[in-house]
């Protein structure tokens, strides 16, 4: 092994190692702490999971404008624009911020569940979701990954969102109705 | 966020990557003062996913992986934060569901109805009653804090269960209808006596207030209980009730 096919296996490798870091630990922490089922009350809301649905629509919606400025950086649409990379950029902060909040409390109050097939893909993608986003970081930290890995994490973190959505909060809204 | 305009240094990601990281364990600990439980596990998520030092100092292109979060370093972040923390998960805690006995008794979101969760190991009881027609009991069992129960008659009940509230759902005759109810003590609960031919249920909830349902094929609003002796009188009969644990069967 000399170092030039090392060092080229290592760009796509160090950024998906950290990804995958980040997915395993998050789903140990899940099963290992013992679920509370408590959540802090936000006012306005009549539950904690109905605040977890309408933050987790958030960022579907801040996912979707992910979505087309990727398209964009990528010269699919609006080419050129000087708004769309840091418009990419902070609607992705953004998406991942709100997300904070979800996470935190489906990982300490309800942990790693497999009960039902929803919320076992759910899990899942929940872990996904943040190694995948780690594994974009990474990659974009990096001057010496290959083209494609970005839009790829891009994707993946992208149907990750659209993913977990789909098994929280539209369950959520067609079992409780559309409320706060 | 240090980032302004169109330039991204190489360090903007890892700037986002490492707050994200502070955030999750920030709202973690703040999780953990609300349960009063020391989150030394948090360790074990920030451990990966946080640069263990705000900012890399490598020269952007080089391979090398000092840029890449450490998976074994304590987190930096977590021990400025968490009371006790450490880098090794702790095993699960003794409090582990399967030793919980609960009652949560209460309305339903609009009052139609009122709803009795007892709650034993992993096996649970629920009695939904308007006190005058509708009632159903329902038996199952509870996979983590998630409830998922069914009446004899094909109702089914859910809800998630934590330290101080249930909230959840049941359907009956094809509404659906929601309910966060509280954990209450006795005398607040739920009883219930069985005779052939007859079944009364009765909530009491935390006030004093009871609701209940005598059917005897023929639903009709149950007697007064007194839950201290467990005593009702159906017709000038003395009846007893059992108070319901949350692993009965029926």
């Amino acid at each position: 092994m000399t170092t030039v096919p090392m060092r080229r296996a290592s760009r796509v490798a160090i950024p998906l190692a950290g990804g995958a870091a980040v997915a395993i630990a998050l789903g140990v922490y899940g099963r290992v702490h013992a679920p509370t089922g408590v959540a802090i009350d936000i006012a306005g809301f009549s539950s904690f999971r109905s605040v977890k649905s309408w933050l987790a629509t958030v960022a579907l919606v801040l996912a979707l404008v992910q979505i087309v400025t990727a398209m964009a950086i990528f010269g699919r649409v609006f080419t050129g624009r000087r708004w769309v990379a840091p418009l990419h950029r902070w609607t992705g902060r953004a998406a991942v911020a709100v997300t904070l909040p979800v996470v935190a409390h489906c990982l300490y109050a309800l942990g790693f569940q497999y009960g039902e097939p929803r919320v076992l893909i759910h899990s899942l993608l929940g872990c996904f979701f943040y190694g995948a986003f780690v594994v974009k970081m990474l990659a974009l930290s990096r001057t010496d990954t290959p083209g494609w890995l970005l839009p790829v994490a891009g994707g993946a973190v992208a149907i990750g969102i659209v993913g977990l959505w789909l098994t929280s909060s539209l369950w959520f809204f067609t079992t409780f109705g559309i409320i706060r | 966020m240090l980032v302004s305009g169109d330039e991204m240094g190489q360090r903007s990601p890892l700037v986002t990557l490492a707050a994200t990281a502070v955030g999750l364990v920030a709202l973690l600990v703040v999780d953990s003062t609300q349960t009063g439980t020391t989150a030394a596990t948090d360790g074990t998520v920030t451990a990966t996913s946080a640069p263990t030092t705000s900012a890399p100092t490598t020269a952007p292109g080089t391979s090398t992986p000092t840029d890449v979060p450490a998976t074994t370093a304590p987190p930096t972040v977590a021990a400025t934060n968490t009371p006790a923390s450490s880098s090794s998960p702790q095993p699960p805690r003794t409090t582990a569901p399967t030793h919980r006995t609960v009652v949560y008794v209460g309305k339903t979101e609009h009052r139609q109805a009122t709803v009795a969760l007892a709650v034993k190991g992993n096996r649970a009881v629920a009695y939904v009653c308007d006190g005058s027609r509708l009632e159903a009991w329902l038996v199952g069992v509870i996979a983590d804090a998630h409830v998922a129960l069914r009446s004899r008659t094909g109702e089914r009940l859910v809800a998630t269960i934590g330290s101080r509230t249930a909230t959840g759902s049941f359907t009956l005759r094809g509404r659906t209808i929601r309910f966060e109810i509280g954990v209450a003590g006795p005398p607040a609960g739920l009883y219930r006596s069985a005779t052939s031919g007859r079944t009364i249920g009765w909530i009491v909830l935390p006030d004093g207030n009871q609701v209940g349902i005598d059917n005897d094929g023929t639903p009709a609003p149950a007697p007064r209980l007194d839950p201290a002796r467990r005593i009702a009188s159906v017709d000038g009969v003395q009846v007893t009730a059992q108070s319901i644990a949350g692993d009965e069967t029926f």
